[in-house]
């Protein structure tokens, strides 16, 4: 069963359409990016899929579901600056807000669910800034604390927008140290991500958007020379680095 | 001095006072923290022309009605701002101030229409404008007290959601909260919140005893638990002293008494907090 599929999803805001049609398979356990240029739409792409937008057609099914039926399987991190880092609150009641979405309206988290937050901040080496305030964060605490809140949640999928925006390198290593542990669980990640360079190292499949979908599939089958520049206008950032997939037939 | 405390009426008006001013410091706390601090003073002015209509067409001024009536206005002006930023491009903060002089110019006509009637209780209804606690009658303090009661045991019950959406009402959504429920019942709340609070502080001035125990208790803590009941302490006391002040001066308003004693713990608390915490925040 496929972790995520799409049927001719199109996203957009009020007047303009930012995706349009797509149509995606992907299967569960894998790491997938979502890559392409400044306003391609990836956030957006993320958001639809989450049902944060309100203008959209098509139908989206998680683990063969909407989305309805599968929110405790899903957990969504949203870039760092959508909320307001000075709210008064401390790291550890911002990580039980995972535990939320189980918790009637009434009902206030347990034991169980306080338990299960300190596990999540240990995952991502936070367990020492529990009772601190989040207005003393550091971005790449920040960002750490959001990923804790989603593991919180037990999710089966994640779905991350820019996880390794302005976060320092301890931090970036301590979120690819996750990526693996969730993936030899069999959970399944999808993420919007930037550096080309660190694309083939941390994920196994790409989406490939810019205003649509370009392509995607296994990093080694789709991400060749003629893709890229599609998804960047030609505008290829520095790519000697990038061992491409040759187009089928060459070679 | 202090004689109003031995005339038991009076001692009813400062209970419902005082529970007022809970519960605006509370309700109205959470509006700040949501980054819709001006909401309150949009829902104040909006309940103006539902009440003097009503006085218009009924004759009366029964806490019931008045009620009912703010209630209907001013839940009118909330849906008429989320249909306007919906449906264009007007920003919110736009949306507020059209729809807030909008429902005021109409609340004043009506008011003055009223003042050229010949209808013999017609007198007190100006004071909604600035308030005056010392007017308040038996009958509406137990009306007062009864919302004030409701809404802070909804907030109680349900704080631990209405942070989650304050903080983060995009993530709430994907937890699968039912966002559009809390929110309606949060604009409720504080809806009925505002329009008891019109009585005591008036129109104008609501949105002072909104937001201002809030800001000062911002200076001294950053949990929200702690924060909430500085501001309620905080507006407990403004609100004792204005009420007093009301009763010993006649003719005397309660609202700008309120907000000029919430100033001063303002300025006091700029000044002292950092002084006494060992360092400036904010």
């Amino acid at each position: 069963m496929n972790a995520l599929s799409t049927q001719n999803l199109t996203l957009g805001y009020q007047t303009s359409k930012v995706l349009q049609e797509i149509n995606l398979r992907l299967p569960q356990s894998q790491a997938t990016a979502i890559i392409g240029p400044n306003g391609a739409g990836k956030s957006t792409l993320l958001k639809g899929l989450m049902n944060l937008l309100p203008h959209m057609s098509g139908k989206v099914e998680f683990f063969g579901q909407p989305l309805k039926k599968q929110y405790h399987n899903i957990a969504y991190v949203p870039q760092r600056e959508e909320v307001d880092w000075d709210f008064p609150i401390c790291v550890l009641d911002v990580v039980l807000m995972g535990r939320h979405g189980r918790l009637k309206f009434w009902q206030r988290p347990t034991k169980q669910d306080q338990e299960l937050a300190q596990q999540s901040l240990e995952k991502v080496g936070m367990q020492a800034f529990a009772q601190r305030q989040i207005s003393q964060l550091s971005g790449g605490q920040q960002q750490r604390v959001f990923i804790a809140r989603a593991l919180a949640q037990q999710a089966k999928l994640y779905l991350m927008d820019e996880p390794f925006a302005g976060v320092d390198m301890a931090t970036e290593k301590a979120i690819v140290a996750l990526f693996k542990q969730l993936k030899e669980n069999q959970q399944t990640l999808i993420c919007v991500h930037h550096d080309l360079n660190t694309l083939q190292d941390y994920f196994d499949w790409v989406i490939m958007i810019n205003a649509g979908l370009v392509a995607y599939g296994p990093i080694n089958e789709v991400l060749t020379l003629d893709n890229l520049n599609k998804t960047y206008d030609g505008r290829l950032p520095i790519l000697q680095n990038l061992d491409l997939a040759k187009p089928a037939g060459t070679n | 001095m202090l004689a109003f405390w031995q005339d038991a009426n009076l001692v009813w008006v400062l209970t419902g006072t005082l529970l007022l001013s809970v519960s605006a410091a509370v309700v109205g706390g959470f509006a700040v923290l949501r980054q819709r601090a001006l909401i309150g003073d949009v829902l104040a002015h909006a309940a103006l022309p539902g009440i003097m209509v009503a006085f218009i067409l009924f004759e009366s001024k029964a806490p019931g009605l008045v009620l009912v009536s703010a209630l209907l206005s001013s839940l009118l002006a909330y849906y008429l701002i989320s249909w306007i930023t919906r449906v264009s491009k007007i920003k919110g903060d736009a949306a507020m101030a059209i729809v807030l002089s909008l429902f005021f110019s109409i609340g004043m006509m009506a008011l003055s229409y009223i003042q050229t009637l010949d209808l013999p209780n017609k007198a007190g209804l100006d004071r909604l404008l600035f308030g005056q606690a010392a007017a308040i009658t038996q009958q509406d303090v137990v009306w007062l007290s009864w919302v004030a009661i409701i809404s802070l045991c909804f907030i109680a019950l349900v704080f631990h959601k209405l942070r989650l959406m304050s903080f983060d009402p995009q993530y709430a959504q994907t937890l699968g909260l039912n966002l559009k429920a809390y929110e309606l019942s949060f604009a409720l709340v504080l809806v009925l919140t505002v329009v008891i609070g019109l009585q005591i502080v008036g129109v104008v001035l609501m949105a002072a005893a909104l937001l201002i125990p809030i800001t000062i208790a911002r200076f001294w803590s950053q949990s929200l638990r702690t924060l909430l009941i500085i501001a309620a302490i905080l507006s407990v006391m403004s609100a004792g002293i204005s009420t007093q002040i009301s009763f010993m001066v006649p003719h005397m308003p309660t609202g700008p008494w309120i907000v000029l004693i919430l100033g001063l713990l303002f300025g006091l608390s700029w000044l002292a907090a950092p002084w006494v915490r060992g360092q400036r925040h904010v």
